[in-house]
């Protein structure tokens, strides 16, 4: 996932170090207050640690072995802020030493795989282990509902954390044709459009590199929970608000009516008729098929309720409407989840 | 010479590497494979981590700058390798890459070694393009031939540079002391994770028999994995309290006083204006 130099525009570049700068700062003067003034060697040391455990390979069911990053295991042990430190001297030291990444595009490397990873690896794992048994001792008793709950929210963010970082770097390389190309239109850096780059990078993480690193995550917290649980918090990682989490939710609720300013009609999601004029016929499943079920709110739309407020204004509220019971509906089903969990 | 007796047969033999476990079927190398590839790669890194110093050590134009303005000026190529449009002006960087590696007396084999993965992969990658209607034959050229500059600039600056030098010279440019020196510090721990993996690994190997009956389970290989990454994670937050406290008792308060060394000298500046003369003549091209 490490993109080399060459590969992004350096406008791309020059944007990811000025997004990236506040947030180095924000994580040392973070880790700093949470880690004082252990800060430095733990930090070092946890940079080390990335590194070196990179090296390891994970045998894996299959009779195959692959490679983690630990990033999601950094972020529950470190605590998030300091994970993106420590992930960015390692990053810095692979670019500088090994050539993995380049000096050029470090930002952006450190942007998908030490804040996103960190990020999205870690919350999720706060999200899906809230609530489970508090750890204590040494040696929680075994079957404890406390570690399988961690064990299991450790992989989902491992996992989630290597495809959102994946999807961010095939995003960056995506769009490379598009914001950097000669005056013929040919292509200066990354070659390939979203359509390529996007599937390119998802699949072998959705399918391999997630699992591999979810599964690596997975046998380190169990082991860690079953011989020293203590660990699992001992430099800051758990505790801590959910309060961030919720904020960057309710941003993106906030922002879902940004979907409207979309025109046309995402690619792979054409209609009978659309695909009709795309590609000349409609194929005969998909005639059949398309019509068995149209959902609750067809197009994101609600019966009646253009009548009242008018096509576009009726079209809006039931975008909005339908992103909102989606949202509800999905915090719904964790709260049961997580209600049932519990008992 | 007499012939050693008591000495059983098996201990006499060749081996082709230590520990090694080939199976009596001849069927390759009886070791786990992923313990292969976990030990393949420590060496790797550990051999990569060093061999840059005897490079750095030699006589030569780059090796005799001041660290700083070494790490600029050949960051400002990269810029301008990453800047320019033009095909002749990156071949122009190419050229200029090749002539500081030899007067820097860089072993080409050692900068192609370094270079080559990162030009095999892009050539991989990019060779679709030679076909695409919109790009073609010319584009894929350069994108790889930029790739392949920009990767020889960094390769060159790490084979030339001590890896002290590389910390006194970040410590002179714009970059926080906070980073460096936590950088510096994740550089020596890495030895010493490095060389643990590498006995942990060692140990595992050299306790394996490659019968098939007696190898261990896939369970038995995870379980040893996730020991080895609790044991190291472990010891690398022991050892960070352990460094602390040594730290705190010298009377480390956060800041870290380091000698810079002398200044800029009059080769240093000749360099520096050569390196954004580059730079800026790749903004116009």
């Amino acid at each position: 996932m490490h993109i080399p130099d060459g590969y992004l525009s350096p406008a791309t570049c020059a944007l990811f170090y000025a997004g990236m700068a506040p947030v180095w700062f924000v994580s040392a003067r973070k880790a700093e207050r949470a880690l004082k003034l252990k800060q430095l060697p733990l930090l070092s040391f946890g940079a080390a640690f990335a590194f070196v455990i990179m090296m390891f390979n994970i045998p894996v069911p299959g009779g195959t072995s692959g490679h983690m990053a630990a990033t999601t295991l950094m972020a529950i042990i470190l605590g998030p802020w300091a994970a993106v430190i420590a992930l960015t001297l390692a990053l810095s030291l692979q670019a500088f030493f090994f050539g993995d990444g380049g000096i050029t595009t470090l930002a952006a490397n450190c942007f998908n795989m030490a804040a996103l990873m960190s990020f999205g690896g870690y919350y999720t794992y706060r999200l899906i282990s809230a609530g489970a048994k508090p750890l204590q001792g040494a040696e929680p008793p075994r079957g404890d509902a406390g570690r399988l709950r961690r064990v299991i929210a450790s992989a989902i963010g491992a996992y989630v954390a290597v495809n959102i970082a994946a999807f961010a770097a095939a995003m960056e390389l995506g769009i490379q044709p598009l914001v950097a190309a000669d005056a013929l239109g040919r292509p200066l850096y990354a070659p390939y459009p979203l359509s390529i780059a996007l599937p390119a990078m998802m699949i072998p993480h959705l399918l391999i590199f997630g699992p591999v690193e979810a599964f690596g995550t997975a046998l380190a917290v169990s082991f860690i929970h079953r011989t020293d649980s203590a660990m699992l918090h001992a430099a800051g990682g758990a505790g801590g608000s959910l309060k961030p989490l919720w904020i960057l939710l309710a941003i993106m609720i906030i922002l879902t009516p940004l979907g409207l300013v979309a025109t046309g009609t995402p690619w792979g999601e054409w209609g009978k008729g659309e695909l009709a004029g795309l590609v000349g016929y409609v194929p005969a499943g998909m005639h059949r098929l398309g019509e068995m079920w149209t959902g609750v709110m067809p197009s994101y739309g609600i019966k009646g309720l253009n009548a009242v407020f008018g096509e576009r204004l009726g079209s809006v509220a039931g975008y909005v409407i339908a992103a909102t019971a989606g949202s509800a509906g999905v915090i719904l089903a964790v709260y049961l989840w997580g209600r049932i969990w519990r008992k | 010479m007499a012939q050693i007796t008591g000495i059983p047969p098996w201990f006499k033999e060749a081996r082709d590497k230590p520990c090694s476990t080939r199976d009596a079927r001849g069927k390759g190398d009886g070791t786990e494979p992923f313990l292969a590839k976990t030990l393949s790669n420590i060496a790797s890194a550990a051999a990569r981590l060093l061999d840059s110093e005897e490079c750095a050590g030699r006589p030569g134009l780059l090796q005799g700058l001041n660290p700083a303005s070494r790490i600029a000026g050949i960051c400002s190529v990269i810029m301008g390798a990453a800047i320019t449009k033009n095909p002749a002006m990156l071949g122009g960087i190419i050229l200029l890459t090749a002539v500081l590696a030899f007067a820097s007396r860089v072993p080409p084999a050692v900068l192609v070694k370094r270079v080559m993965p990162a030009f095999a992969f892009t050539a991989v990658i990019i060779a679709p393009v030679f076909f695409m209607a919109n790009a073609g034959f010319k584009a894929g050229v350069f994108i790889i031939a930029r790739v392949t500059a920009m990767t020889a600039l960094t390769a060159l600056l790490a084979l030339t540079t001590r890896q002290t030098d590389l910390f006194r010279g970040l410590r002179r440019l714009p970059v926080p002391q906070f980073f460096v020196t936590a950088l510096f510090m994740t550089f020596r721990y890495i030895f010493i994770l490095l060389k643990m993996a590498e006995d942990a690994a060692f140990a595992k190997k050299s306790r394996l028999i490659s019968r098939a009956g007696l190898r261990q389970s896939q369970s038995q290989n995870q379980r040893w994995f996730a020991s080895r990454v609790a044991l190291f994670l472990k010891k690398s937050l022991d050892m960070a309290e352990d460094v602390m406290g040594a730290m705190a008792s010298r009377g480390f308060t956060g800041q870290v006083k380091t000698f810079d060394g002398e200044g800029l000298r009059q080769r240093d500046y000749i360099w520096l204006f050569a390196a954004f003369f580059v730079f800026f003549l790749s903004v116009g091209f």
